[in-house]
């Protein structure tokens, strides 16, 4: 049925189309049909009437040449001279010639002749060549007989003879003297047919004749006839109706195609009209009972529940789910209005009322409303009520669906609870409860959506809080934190009148932040973190342990015009590092000044950048002595960057920002190929250098990189040591870290503990890294010269160095007296101002050179850079 | 006695049975259309003279109308020569028909008898040739002399314009008339030629040209039609001119066409043989035969175109006695050739004398020769008169 009523339009169109078509056509073939019954007989008739009136135009031009000619014959026939031949008062037979001579007479004169009364032949004169050949004596008798008649009173005669297409006429005028017929004169006419016929394409035929010859029989009957007037001459004229039925054919063809144009036309206009109209209307009207039918039966099949009104909101139909939903039947409801039986003793919802208004303005509602079953239990539906409005969108009554949700509102209601607190723990720390990360980004991104500035911000991380966890396990750190965290919420001002709340915020581990309120100022931030930082001081108690932890606090602010909304964070955080840089537990407030360091870092950064990728660092070679043999027993690359800009950094200068960026491994790349590059090559000038060092990142030596870059070397490398920091070993403890290691010592590279004694080394991992060197921090050498403790830290470093089976470099071995300390001390290797500064590759080939050249080994004193 | 008394009578009865028995035509070749009255007048004078002979009644007049046409006048001649019934031709008042077949007249013996044609050359045969025509009427080759006379020496004319018809007939006057001027002191002023069928144009121009010339006399040689054109074209241009005419001019309607004031104007004088004298002088003969003429008490002039009445009768009364002597001869017995040929020869040899209104006819004709010119002219100069018309159209002698 569906399909059914989806052809009918199409059915419809065709049946308008075919139907404009079939009236079109049968209009025009009426019309043809019409025309070509009325313009035949019409045509026929014009032909009929133009033919007739060519006949008589025809048989003028005829009489006209008669009458030319006989005038010219009867001037002749006047002449004395004829008249006394004709009289036979004189024999001259050529009288007409010498008549004619110097005589103009018309071209189609062809021939004249004299005859006496009796028909003799007195003169002729023949004018063209036409002559008189084909005219006998018997028809000039004939011609000439009526004229000569003693008895008779015909004073004209003409004969017609026909010469292939040629016409002739003989005319005989008389030659009277005193009024009496005394002789004839003859002319021969050429009839120039084509002077009398104009040619015309409705003729088919046209000729002069005889009227006593003319055919009388049925079969010429087309013809048409015009006498001449005073002759025997009548002209026929045959039409040629084969042409008036081609003009017929073509005018009718011509009208129906200009008909049909017209009605085409016509009827195009009227199917664009009708196909708006007519058509449009009635598609849309077919659509809409389609649609109705389809609705209807969908209503009726619907799970919803749907109930139509009046204006008045009076109940006209309700679908078989109302009943079902409701409990009220079709016919307990109609007339009633669906508040007063659905909404029990209140009667109508404030709410619903309130809308109600707005869809009899003709805007549909969606709303959620109680409602109480036949039986008095509630159930809740999901309501739409829509205004139903005629085409003129006058409104006529309102349609209601309802839906029961009463287990999905309490399923959504679970849900919501659920979301409520996953949506909380997403933005808050589970530890501490406070807000996380994601809430101070959302925070500072709701603050940005307001234009508002982000305002203050106080950084704060917690001093030696790893100890806490070292020391006293992670529940101890866990209890630190909620302390922690307990404290920023009570300090923190909440939602207030006079200032909106601050944002406490665990950012992870024991980072934390203050996002304060609109309009807090630095010194109000100042005066929190002071009040807090004295609350974190104050001693915890964990499991009957007192725990005393400090921190710093770092403030940065939007509003101090040096710090831009988006680098709030930032600033708050280079406060912080300066606190800590400065000692800790302290406040640090991110000032002008702070602020151009950290844009001198951030040029530094810059200039870093542009630099790893123009090769700009310069891997200097600090030498390295045996300190039995003062040989070179290696050298160590150390770090330069000869800036363009900035002239010749150390790593002092620009390695604490590289870090901070993550370049170091990049960096060391660099250093390491140059300095591989440039050692092979003095090793190819016959310098040996036996060992060459470096300083290795922990990131660069777990990465892999390393290991593969040395195994491209192949074997005729220069033997090479890595140089881990002690700082590395305490941090890292990895598998990987290991690995690595263990494949460089496979490889053939030492592998030497850097800064051994800056305070971090675990024995324990030491030992487990087994390295083949101990750098001792050159802070522990420097003093020895003067403090005997150091002396005998020292002794007790080297010694435990040897119990290892390590070799000890010295570095920092900056005087004589140094050397011959550390060399008492059992160091084997020394490294220091003392002995050599670091010095690029070509000094350091002069340095050794100028070695060999001194035949010494140890050249004490000897200084590069 | 009684015998002679008897043969006598059974002579003239055979005679007469001859007579009687065999009936002959006479024709009339005249112009029974233009120039009626001549033809009429002559035919009346010829059927008077018969009904006065004794066998009148046995020869039936047969009028043929040649309407002044030279070839239908042959056409009669032929149809003449092919009758075995027609034994005399009369003609009528043209000369052309004569003129242009005399030698076809004279060839195969047509006896043609002229009462009116006054040509000269039609009675004078060409050498060689038998002479078979015969005249009572004016001859021109004596009108010539007599109109010198008329206007010269009577008429005190000093310059002669002439005025022909452009025929054979006008043709030969105007040789006779320039021939007869030869040896006088005065002269001609002017000749012209007008067509038979002259217009009124035409006319106009020949009178300008006349009244150019200066003439104060003019010689007319007209038929009637043409005639009446020129002579009110010429009193129109030239009043003063004085006009003597050919009596061709009296053969129709001319005193109907041309009025009395006009002829008078011209003083118009036309040729005529002297029968009005004759009634003048009482002549029994003639006013027995206007009464034969069942005319009553007529007289002369009250017949139109008297002239020819006058000529007819007393030619027919000739042809009477001719044949009354030919009947007597051989000849007669043959055929119609035969009979042609007796009367003819009885014309020329007349052996008695032949009372007419004109005259007394002693030997009209005789045999012709070169030699004798005259011999078949009937009549001679001292035959003719001029005459004038009356004002109701009748002619009347000159005083």
């Amino acid at each position: 049925m569906l399909h059914t009523l989806k052809s009918d339009p199409s059915l419809l169109v065709r049946q308008f189309w075919s139907l404009l078509f079939g009236v079109t056509t049968m209009a025009v073939l009426v019309a043809g049909l019409a025309l070509w019954s009325t313009a035949n007989p019409f045509l026929r008739n014009q032909q009929n009437e133009a033919i007739q009136k060519s006949a008589e135009d025809s048989a003028r031009n005829v009489e006209i040449i008669l009458h030319q000619h006989r005038q010219i014959l009867a001037f002749v026939a006047s002449q004395k001279d004829i008249i006394s031949v004709s009289m036979g008062y004189v024999e001259n037979a050529d009288i007409l010639k010498l008549l004619l001579t110097d005589a103009e007479v018309p071209e189609n004169l062809v021939w004249l002749g004299l005859y006496d009364a009796f028909g003799t032949s007195l003169a002729e004169q023949k004018i063209t060549n036409a002559g008189k050949s084909r005219f006998s004596n018997e028809d000039i008798n004939s011609l000439i007989a009526p004229i000569i008649d003693p008895n008779g009173e015909i004073l004209q005669s003409v004969l017609l003879q026909q010469d292939g297409p040629s016409f002739y006429l003989l005319i005989a005028t008389p030659v009277r003297n005193n009024g009496f017929t005394e002789g004839v004169v003859v002319g021969k006419v050429d009839l120039l047919i084509d002077d009398i016929f104009p040619p015309s394409p409705i003729i088919r035929s046209a000729t002069v004749m005889d009227a006593n010859l003319a055919p009388t029989s049925m079969d010429d009957m087309d013809e048409m006839h015009s006498a001449v007037a005073s002759s025997n001459l009548i002209v026929s004229i045959v039409p040629d109706r084969e042409h008036v039925a081609l003009a017929g054919r073509q005018l009718l063809f011509k009208t129906i195609g200009a008909i049909s144009l017209v009605m085409f036309t016509a009827c195009g206009a009227l199917a664009i009209l009708g196909r708006r109209h007519i058509i449009a209307p009635h598609l849309k009207l077919q659509e809409q009972k389609r649609e109705l039918n389809e609705l209807a039966s969908v209503a009726r099949l619907a799970s919803d529940s749907i109930i139509i009104t009046d204006l008045e909101e009076k109940i006209v139909w309700t679908n078989p789910a109302f009943e079902k939903l409701s409990g009220y039947t079709l016919c307990e409801v109609v007339g009633r209005r669906p508040c007063d039986f659905l909404q029990g003793a209140r009667k109508t919802s404030p709410s619903l009322d309130a809308r109600f208004g707005s869809v009899g303005d003709g805007v549909p509602i969606k709303t959620i409303i109680e409602n109480i079953h036949k039986s008095g239990h509630r159930y809740w539906i999901s309501l739409t009520i829509t205004p139903l409005t005629d085409e003129d969108g006058a409104a006529y009554g309102f349609m209601s669906f309802a839906s029961d949700i009463t287990d999905a509102k309490h399923q959504r209601e679970e849900l919501i609870r659920s979301k409520d607190e996953t949506e909380f723990q997403a933005m808050h720390d589970s530890l501490t409860g406070l807000p996380n990360r994601r809430a101070l980004d959302a925070a500072l991104k709701g603050r940005c959506a307001f234009n508002a500035e982000v305002g203050t911000m106080v950084r704060i991380d917690l001093d030696h809080f790893k100890n806490v966890n070292d020391n006293m396990g992670h529940a101890a750190g866990d209890f630190v934190l909620c302390q922690v965290a307990d404290i920023l919420s009570r300090c923190i001002r909440n939602n207030r009148i006079d200032r909106p709340a601050d944002l406490a915020v665990r950012l992870g581990g024991d980072e934390f932040v203050i996002l304060l309120g609109f309009g807090a100022s630095v010194e109000t931030a100042g005066e929190l973190s002071t009040r807090l930082l004295s609350e974190i001081r104050h001693p915890m108690s964990f499991e009957g342990k007192s725990i005393k932890i400090g921190a710093s606090f770092g403030i940065a602010s939007s509003d101090d015009c040096v710090t831009a909304a988006e680098d709030v964070l930032a600033g708050a955080d280079a406060a912080l590092y300066e606190a800590k840089e400065n000692g800790r537990n302290r406040v640090s407030i991110y000032t002008k000044a702070l602020h151009r360091t950290v844009q001198d870092r951030r040029e530094m950064a810059l200039e870093l950048r542009v630099a790893i990728e123009r090769r700009e660092f310069e891997p200097y070679f600090q030498p390295q002595f045996d300190a039995k043999t003062d040989a070179i027993c290696g050298v160590e690359v150390l770090a330069r960057w000869p800036s363009k800009r900035l002239g010749m950094l150390t790593p002092d200068s620009f390695i604490p920002v590289a870090e901070q960026l993550s370049l170091m491994p990049e960096i060391d790349k660099i250093l390491f190929e140059k300095a591989i590059e440039q050692i092979m090559r003095l090793h190819k000038t016959g310098i040996f250098i036996p060992q060459i060092s470096f300083n290795v990142t922990a990131e660069r030596l777990t990465s892999g990189e390393l290991i593969s870059t040395i195994e491209r070397l192949g074997e005729n490398r220069p033997a090479i040591a890595i140089e881990i920091l002690e700082s590395v070993l305490v941090e890292e403890e990895s598998d990987i870290f290991h690995f690595q290691v263990d494949r460089l010592r496979e490889a053939g590279v030492a592998i030497e503990i850097d800064d051994f004694g800056s305070g971090h080394t675990s024995i324990v991992g030491i030992m487990k890294l087994n390295p083949d060197v101990m750098k001792v921090d050159q802070r522990l050498i420097l003093p020895i010269v003067e403090s005997e403790q150091a002396r005998g830290l020292l002794q007790q470093i080297i010694g435990m160095g040897k119990v290892m089976g390590l070799k000890v470099t010295a570095e920092g071995v900056e005087t004589d007296a140094h050397i011959a300390i550390v060399k008492s001390m059992g160091c084997d290797v020394l490294q220091g101002y003392g002995l050599a500064y670091p010095m690029p590759i070509d000094l350091l080939e002069e340095f050794v050179r100028s070695r060999e050249h001194a035949d010494g080994h140890l050249i004490s004193g000897a200084k590069a850079g | 006695m009684v015998q002679l008394i008897w043969t006598a009578f059974m002579l003239n009865f055979f005679v007469v049975s001859a007579l009687t028995a065999e009936t002959f035509e006479i024709y009339i070749d005249a112009d029974y259309s233009i120039s009626r009255d001549a033809a009429e007048s002559i035919e009346l004078g010829v059927s008077t003279a018969l009904s006065q002979s004794d066998f009148g009644s046995d020869i039936e007049i047969i009028p043929k109308n040649h309407r002044g046409n030279v070839r239908r006048s042959f056409r009669t001649m032929k149809e003449f020569l092919k009758n075995d019934r027609a034994l005399v031709m009369i003609g009528g008042l043209h000369s052309p028909p004569y003129l242009t077949h005399r030698d076809f007249i004279n060839k195969n013996e047509l006896l043609l008898l002229l009462p009116w044609s006054a040509a000269g050359p039609v009675t004078r045969s060409a050498a060689g040739d038998q002479n078979w025509i015969f005249r009572l009427s004016v001859d021109d080759f004596k009108t010539a002399p007599f109109f010198i006379r008329e206007t010269l020496d009577h008429g005190n004319c000093k310059n002669l314009a002439l005025v022909l018809i452009d025929t054979g007939w006008g043709r030969a006057n105007f040789t006779s008339l320039t021939e007869g001027l030869d040896n006088r002191a005065e002269g001609i002023a002017i000749v012209r030629f007008f067509s038979a069928s002259i217009g009124e144009a035409s006319a106009q121009l020949l009178a300008e040209d006349v009244a150019r010339s200066g003439a104060d006399c003019a010689v007319l040689l007209a038929n009637w039609d043409s005639g009446a054109v020129v002579v009110n074209a010429l009193s129109n241009r030239t009043p003063d001119l004085r006009i003597f005419s050919h009596w061709g001019i009296l053969g129709g309607a001319f005193a109907e066409q041309v009025s009395h004031e006009t002829r008078k104007g011209v003083d118009l004088r036309v040729l005529q043989t002297c029968g009005l004298q004759k009634q003048a002088d009482g002549s029994s003969i003639l006013s027995d035969a206007v009464r034969a003429a069942g005319l009553g008490g007529a007289a002369l002039n009250d017949i139109p175109a008297s002239t020819g009445f006058v000529h007819g009768y007393d030619l027919t009364r000739i042809l009477m006695a001719s044949i009354k002597q030919a009947r007597a001869t051989p000849e007669w017995g043959g055929d119609i050739i035969a009979k042609r040929r007796a009367v003819r020869m009885a014309l020329e040899n007349l052996n008695a004398p032949i009372h007419g209104i004109l005259k007394s006819y002693s030997a009209p004709f005789l045999h012709y020769t070169p030699e004798t010119p005259d011999a078949h002219e009937a009549l001679g100069l001292d035959d003719l008169c001029m005459a004038v018309f009356e004002a109701d159209g009748r002619l009347s002698l000159t005083q």
